[in-house]
């Protein structure tokens, strides 16, 4: 059986199976110029079993031991966080909690009030009405696909006079320079059909 | 080896296995449980850095780097499943062979060769941080001589002596630390004792001359 030149220094530091080491023991006692390497390598191998375990300066030791009980001490402070970040967002719900509560009433409130706005919520109440028919008995304001605005809940004759007082709002532009491209841009289309 | 000042380490500490003592250290802040980890293998750990760099002031700022990362990371990236010691030991390692591919790389592609004295310029240079000068530490004349031999071996031959000779290593680890196949790990060993007896038969040849 042929060796590997790996295996005196398996052998030499034991490791190797049992099997293996039995068949490489009586190749050693067949083979003196493997002996002779075996022996060889031992004897280094021996040499720098020798070598001493030397010990770091105390001062450096002292400042490791000293960097660990300052790690310590600042994972303390992160472990305690936890218990700030719970009461914070025990607090921020709590006012979460009352901002709804206290809403919907404001809502409620302010839901009869809020005659005058822009075509938007006059829009969002149209589409929220979508039959046109009026809340309380009040005028509702709604826009068909064209951007036309009629009036819910008034009659046909009521309704050119309600336009006729908005014309009579309208002042002529003097100087049309000075209004802005928004202005510009507004079409009032609010003919009577 | 203990440390010079762990007296006051309760002798119960003393008792406990490596794995009681992480997790002393890292669930219930036990600085005590810290302590008798360093006792029982800073002189592994630094023998291991110093044999590799055998510069003090080098293998002191290499020591305490491995220290501060165990530190910091020991909550994060050790698994308590495996052994603490071979988990340091790694970081140590690693440390270790940056700081000796860092200035092996600054040489390299730096330097100058010349070839009258068939040397680069950096060897021309006294270097403190060269393997083989054993400096400021008291070692018995063939420690020092086996110290510098091992100094004079190719990095990879040493990393396998010192990880075998101080931590006792099996090869199968060791290969796999370094990334190359057992056998690969025991020709490395093979090489590096086949060395060592060519500079101590060198070196006892000069000797036998100048008598």
């Amino acid at each position: 059986m042929s060796t590997k030149k790996t295996d005196s220094i398996a052998y030499l530091f034991k490791e190797m199976d049992p099997s293996e080491k039995v068949e490489f023991e009586r190749l050693l006692r067949k083979n003196e110029n493997l002996l002779i390497e075996v022996e060889s390598l031992r004897n280094i191998s021996n040499r720098i079993d020798e070598l001493p375990e030397i010990s770091a300066p105390d001062s450096i030791l002292q400042s490791v031991c000293e960097q660990a009980s300052e790690k310590n001490r600042s994972s303390k402070i992160v472990r305690s966080k936890p218990f700030y970040f719970a009461t914070a967002a025990l607090l921020s719900i709590g006012f979460m909690a009352g901002a709804l509560l206290i809403e919907p009433d404001e809502k409620a409130n302010n839901a009869g009030n809020a005659s005058v706005g822009s075509v938007g919520s006059i829009q969002a109440t149209a589409t929220n009405n979508s039959e046109g028919t009026t809340i309380d008995g009040e005028t509702t304001p709604w826009v068909d696909e064209n951007d036309v605005i009629h009036y819910t809940g008034v009659e046909s004759e009521r309704s050119d006079s309600l336009l006729e007082n908005s014309y009579r709002r309208l002042t002529p532009v003097t100087s049309p320079s000075q209004n802005s491209s928004y202005q510009r841009n507004l079409h009032l289309t609010g003919s009577p059909q | 080896m203990r440390l010079n000042n762990s007296d006051h380490i309760p002798r119960r500490y003393e008792q406990m296995k490596d794995r009681e003592l992480v997790h002393l250290f890292r669930k219930k802040d036990d600085q005590l449980a810290f302590q008798e980890l360093m006792n029982r293998h800073q002189a592994k750990i630094y023998s291991y850095i110093y044999s590799m760099i055998q510069n003090r002031e080098t293998a002191n700022d290499i020591f305490q780097e491995t220290f501060t990362k165990v530190i910091t990371k020991m909550d994060d990236t050790y698994n308590e499943q495996g052994k603490w010691i071979a988990w340091v030991m790694r970081i140590a390692h690693n440390a270790t062979i940056d700081h000796i591919r860092k200035q092996k790389r600054f040489v390299d592609v730096s330097s100058s060769y010349d070839n009258e004295s068939k040397t680069d310029f950096y060897e021309r240079l006294p270097d403190e941080d060269t393997p083989g000068q054993h400096d400021q530490l008291e070692l018995n004349e063939s420690t020092s001589r086996l110290l510098k031999h091992i100094g004079n071996l190719p990095e990879e031959q040493r990393t396998v002596v010192m990880l075998r000779h101080y931590y006792e290593m099996p090869f199968k680890e060791i290969a796999e630390l370094t990334d190359v196949s057992i056998n690969t790990a025991l020709g490395r060993m093979r090489y590096a004792l086949i060395n060592l007896r060519k500079m101590f038969d060198e070196e006892h040849e000069k000797e036998s001359n100048n008598i």
